[in-house]
């Protein structure tokens, strides 16, 4: 151990250099730090956006679950519409002036109310279907109540709004949409106690219609449950065909890598295209019904496509090829060992590819603009080729009009878009993990 | 009139039962049959079963999608030289609204007084009983005439299998084709249709013109002007403003998206650790599937005003269809485009590369911008393409916040228009269907396809040769 | 470890009970080592004896591996380099290293040599840095073949010629000590033999540590020798005895090929 010596220091010149060097390196270090807090500056900024985007569209749509209601005090008038057997008669009651009828016993609670311009005023408070929702109501139990009855009549979308608290008193009368003449009566109800808001059920059971507070997104909902419907019934046989082909029996050449290019450019085409081909196509060369869920389901089901066979051939290719192998090796044809072996296993990934597919297309709103699902439909779709309308264009429809009403139903229904998009997002993750095996 | 699923529920109960019943009885025979002869036959059995059902129902359905595609227009053609036997004098016009009217009537939908149209109703509904009833009956042959056919070479030797699963095989290859059918579909139609646009306007007024005005497509001042005339005034369909319109709004969202999505990138593939990183990535993809139509939402009624306000507070005049708003919010749409995609590229960079510029005394700032950042560039220049490719693509956001006029300016204040609104306000709304101004549609449509093909060809390209660096 | 008294080199960096973990697993268990000053140290042994591990030690390089822990002491001068109050990035200045597969960077052949100089700060102007370009690639021996192609892209040069290349990249910043990973296991034999020879020249300048999977490299080459076995240093000493005499049995048997 004596002689052992430690090696001589650095001389000048490079003790020099690592001076130069470890001043320097403050500075390279900060640059260094500079560089990761721009990184995590730009993930909370892309962050913050998305909690800006979903606090203003729950913020505007959470009250559109809430429908603002008023009591009215009405006779029914026996003779128009009961049959003779005491029950309610319905052809009486299609031809009975039930608007009449309501207006007239709003009015007439209002005793000071005499001119024709301030009962005209006046009436405006209430909604211009509350006529037509009465009679549906009493249609429904069939029976028509006696004497005096309480009926709670939904109010027109202005008062909602007020209600609501989105109308500004303070602004110029002139301005506003309901005068301080309408304000004041609204206020004495409320005074006494005859407006409530109660759950807006019309919005989950009705279709579109002129005025808000009938309006609701039932018909839009099944209008795009239609047509996804459609989507998966010819996207995902189709996709799991063409991906089983191109990974088992396609033989390697350009009539295959022509295929494969085909749909990997198909998966980057903008999705307005796919709706100018079925206007052309589908509407146009084939005379298909316009607005038709089946013709919307099968434009998706073009788009979708791509997507469902390249999630299907990396599903397939996860599969061991032990498990082929073994197959064919026991005699089973390459038919069998795909269809019986190996697909059975590559179907939760299939599944989750298809669901994620199903949520991108529920999304979609342009092709189905542009076949024509983009009108006003009133009626909730009954069959495939009933004239529909989808979820993401209803929204697109209300976001276009004047009134505030149509506002927050139009963010209602972006929250239930985005509740269905998040469950089937959610369910397809669960689905994947919960098939997951580690081979 | 489009007569499918209305269609008898008996036919299709009826040509399962057929199907089902040939399946069985195949699979009978050839056991039968087998016995007799003492053999085994080649296949298992229910693949002859199948053999006999697939004779049995493919003919037939494939006879079931001509008939569906072609009697209907073949009957309405028919209805339609009636009509003009019977209505001489009536002009073009007309008689597409007489058309409508007798296939209401015929349907029930509508009541008529008019004999003549009563008449014509009446021969229309029984041309399409009896071609209904003349399907029936020839679906019905062609499905016995295949089960006789089929049934006949069931036997043990037969080799039912193979050529079930023949069939089977080139049934996958059509679902693949499929993929290819759209893409000429596209193309096919959009230039079809483009085609019939440039017979009325030049390819140079289209490309170079720099007045974009189809809904104004009358000169003032003009009388007596015919369709010629008009379709010929150039300056209406430049889309040069249109084409300005787009990329400033897609340059707009790049400035916005590129700075965000790199440095998010940058953070989550080199600087946070695993749990973060899995935490991080997929929460930025939401952004990506956030429907279109909620940002456009939100561009047209919390961005637009905004940025309004703003502008008026500041002293400066800002559209409230500005290119900012629709930009901006399209920008935030992209960020996982790139911020996704440069991750993976960055990653992707291999290790050794770190090593070495880490083994020279690099900081871990160093490396990423002198190293990987440059290593990773031909990956990160695709993924860009890619997110370029999907701002010029969009429609919704600027359909509901951007313009409708075309524009011909930089200034992001203002208001512009781009090629996906341009297609939506002429095809929707009440336009002939061949009128000039709706085939521009297709001439900006088959523009549009050709701009994100090449986009997206280049994005593959430049991703190619990251990898081809490292062999 | 013991030295047979004769020329006493000066001890350049003295590793004193480094104990090396990935997560659970131990891969070096107290190795003791004093390596002399401008000479060749090889460390061999069989795949996965832990040399490259306990030679990454000297350039804190298993910081980069986040389930590393490196405990112990190596000392080069009065400084600790596995404490963790050294900066690594000075450290690196001192100790360059040489990777298994040759890595230079996709740029020209001229911005890898001066990738070193540049992000220290090393020179003052453009001709001062020409220079030292120009210098490191003569002490690699690779100045003949490039000097006319200094623009050129590094990636296509031949094999031998980009090891040298990053030799010349890792000389650039101005080490004292060397460390070289299996330097030559991806090149042909040509090619290691000439890196073999630019070894013997760079070790009148510099402390050289090499690890190889080759016995006879490190007959060639190196003048000290360490024998390494799942993780524990076995013996170490003058290259000729630790072939000829080995001490330990192990090593005997490694060396004669009974295991490996």
């Amino acid at each position: 151990m004596s002689d052992l010596k430690y090696a001589a220091q650095l001389d000048a010149e490079t003790e020099l250099r690592f001076q130069k060097i470890a001043i320097g390196l403050k500075k390279r270090r900060a640059a260094s730090r500079r560089l990761k807090t721009y990184g995590v500056l730009a993930i909370l900024t892309a962050l913050s956006f998305l909690v800006i985007l979903l606090t203003t569209i729950i913020s505007n749509g959470y009250t559109a679950l809430q429908q603002t209601e008023l009591l009215v005090e009405l006779s029914f008038p026996e003779a128009k519409l009961v049959a003779s057997d005491g029950s309610l008669d319905l052809k009486k009651s299609q031809n009975f002036n039930w608007d009449g009828l309501v207006k007239k016993a709003f009015v007439s609670e209002f005793k000071e109310v005499k001119t024709r311009l301030d009962q005209r005023a006046l009436t405006e408070i209430i909604s211009k279907n509350a006529g037509y929702d009465l009679r549906r109501q009493i249609e429904k139990t069939g029976i028509l109540p006696v004497g005096k009855t309480k009926v709670w009549i939904k109010t027109s979308d202005d008062v909602d709004m007020f209600m609501k608290g989105r109308i500004d008193r303070t602004i110029e009368e002139r301005k506003r949409r309901l005068s301080d003449q309408q304000l004041d009566w609204v206020d004495d109800l409320v005074s006494f106690n005859r407006v409530r808001l109660v759950f807006n059920k019309t919005f989950f059971t009705a279709a579109d219609s002129r005025e808000p507070e009938s309006s609701g997104v039932l018909g839009a909902t099944v209008g795009s449950a239609m047509a996804l419907f459609v989507t998966v019934l010819l996207a995902l046989p189709l996709a799991v065909m063409a991906a089983v082909y191109l990974e088992y029996f396609a033989p390697p050449g350009r009539v295959t890598d022509f295929i494969e290019v085909n749909v990997n450019n198909l998966a980057a085409v903008p999705s307005i295209v796919f709706g100018l081909l079925g206007l052309a196509v589908f509407l146009g060369f084939f005379g298909m019904p316009r607005s038709a869920p089946l013709v919307g389901g099968m434009v998706l089901a073009l788009m979708t496509l791509p997507t469902i066979i390249i999630a299907t051939r990396a599903s397939i290719r996860a599969v061991p090829t032990s498990i082929r192998d073994a197959a064919l090796g026991l005699g089973a044809s390459r038919m069998q060992a795909a269809i019986d072996h190996v697909l059975p296993i590559a179907a939760p990934g299939i599944l989750t590819g298809t669901i994620i597919g199903i949520a991108q297309a529920l999304g979609e709103t342009a092709p189905l603009i542009m076949i024509g699902m983009v009108a006003f439909i009133v009626d909730v779709p009954a069959t495939l080729t009933d004239p529909a309308t989808a979820l993401p264009v209803q929204i697109y429809i209300w976001s276009d009009s004047a009134e505030r009403a149509f506002y927050e139903r139009s963010s209602l229904a972006i929250m239930v878009l985005l509740t269905f998009l998040i469950s089937m997002n959610i369910s397809a993750v669960l689905l994947r993990r919960k098939f997951e095996k580690k081979w | 009139m489009f007569s499918f699923f209305s269609t008898d529920f008996v036919i299709f109960s009826a040509t399962i039962l057929a199907a089902v019943g040939s399946f069985y009885l195949a699979k009978g025979r050839v056991l039968k049959q087998a016995a007799f002869e003492g053999v085994k036959p080649h296949s298992l059995s229910q693949y002859y079963g199948l053999y006999v059902c697939i004779w049995v129902l493919v003919p037939a359905i494939l006879l079931a999608l001509i008939w569906l595609f072609a009697a209907d227009p073949m009957l309405l053609n028919a209805a339609k030289a009636r009509l003009v036997a019977a209505y001489p004098k009536l002009p073009d016009s007309f008689l597409d609204l007489k058309m409508a009217q007798l296939g209401n009537i015929a349907a029930g939908f509508l009541q008529s007084t008019d004999p003549v149209m009563v008449a014509q109703a009446d021969l229309l509904r029984q041309a399409q009983a009896s071609a209904d009833r003349a399907r029936n009956l020839t679906l019905a042959l062609v499905m016995c005439t295949g089960f006789f056919y089929s049934v006949r070479r069931v036997s043990p030797e037969l080799r039912a299998r193979v050529l079930c699963e023949a069939f089977l095989r080139r049934v996958f290859f059509l679902a693949a084709v499929v993929a290819v059918l759209t893409t000429v579909g596209i193309v096919a139609s959009l230039l079809f249709e483009a085609v019939r646009f440039f017979r009325e306007i030049s390819l140079i007024d289209f490309f170079f013109g720099t007045h974009w005005s189809p809904m104004t497509a009358l000169r003032p001042g003009d009388t007596g002007v015919s369709d010629e005339d008009v379709a010929g005034s150039s300056g209406s369909f430049g889309m040069v403003p249109v084409m300005i319109g787009t990329l400033l709004v897609a340059v707009i969202a790049m400035a916005v998206a590129l700075p965000i999505g790199l440095f998010s990138a940058i953070y989550t593939s080199e600087f946070a650790s695993r749990r973060v990183r899995n935490v991080v990535k997929p929460t930025l993809e939401v952004l990506a599937g956030v429907p279109t139509v909620v940002y456009g939402f939100f561009a047209a009624l919390t961005a637009a005003p905004f940025f309004r306000d703003v502008g008026l507070f500041v002293g400066l005049d800002v559209s409230s269809q500005s290119a900012l708003a629709a930009g901006g919010v399209m920008g935030i749409m992209i960020i996982p485009f790139i911020s996704s995609l440069s991750d993976d590229v960055i990653t992707a960079v291999p290790q050794p590369l770190r090593d070495g510029a880490y083994g020279l005394g690099s900081t871990r700032g160093e490396t990423i911008i002198r190293v990987i950042l440059p290593a990773a560039f031909p990956g990160l220049v695709g993924a860009c393409l890619l997110a370029v490719s999907r701002a010029v693509g969009e429609t919704m956001i600027v359909v509901m916040a951007a313009g409708v006029a075309a524009n011909m300016t930089i200034n992001p204040l203002e208001a512009v228009t781009t090629v996906t609104v341009q297609i939506v306000m002429l095809l929707t709304g009440d336009n002939e269907f061949d009128s000039v101004k709706t085939l521009s549609a297709f001439a900006l449509g088959i523009t549009l396809f050709s701009i994100t093909l090449l986009l997206n060809v280049a994005a593959l390209s430049a991703s190619r040769r990251l990898g081809q660096r490292y062999e | 470890m013991t030295t047979k008294p004769g020329i006493a080199k000066a001890i350049k960096i003295s590793a004193k009970e480094v104990n090396v973990f990935y997560g659970e697993k131990q891969a070096l268990n107290e190795v003791s080592i004093d390596i002399e000053d401008r000479s060749v140290t090889a460390f061999i042994g069989p795949s996965g004896c832990g040399k490259s591990t306990f030679l990454r030690c000297f350039n804190r390089m298993n910081d980069v591996i986040p389930s590393c822990r490196v405990e112990g002491s190596i000392i080069m001068g009065d400084v600790d380099i596995n404490n963790q109050q050294v900066d690594p990035v000075l450290l690196r200045a001192r100790i360059g290293m040489v990777f298994q597969k040759p890595n230079p960077f996709p740029k020209t052949i001229f911005e890898n040599v001066a990738y070193g100089p540049r992000i220290h700060g090393l020179a003052q102007s453009k001709s001062e840095l020409d220079d030292m370009v120009e210098d490191s690639l003569k002490k690699a021996g690779l100045w003949g073949e490039v000097a006319d192609r200094l623009a050129d892209q590094a990636t296509g040069l031949s094999g031998g010629q980009q090891q040298r290349l990053c030799i010349a990249r890792a000389i650039a910043v101005g080490p004292d000590v060397l460390l070289m990973d299996e330097p030559c296991s991806a090149l042909d034999p040509i090619a290691t033999s000439v890196i073999e020879e630019l070894i013997s020249e760079l070790q009148q300048r510099f402390t050289i540590l090499i690890v190889t999977h080759s016995m006879q490299q490190a007959a060639r080459v190196s003048q000290k020798t360490a024998y390494f076995h799942l993780g524990t240093l076995v013996e170490y000493g003058d290259t000729k005895e630790v072939f000829t005499l080995p001490k330990n049995e192990q090593t005997e048997a490694y060396i004669s090929g009974k295991i490996g």
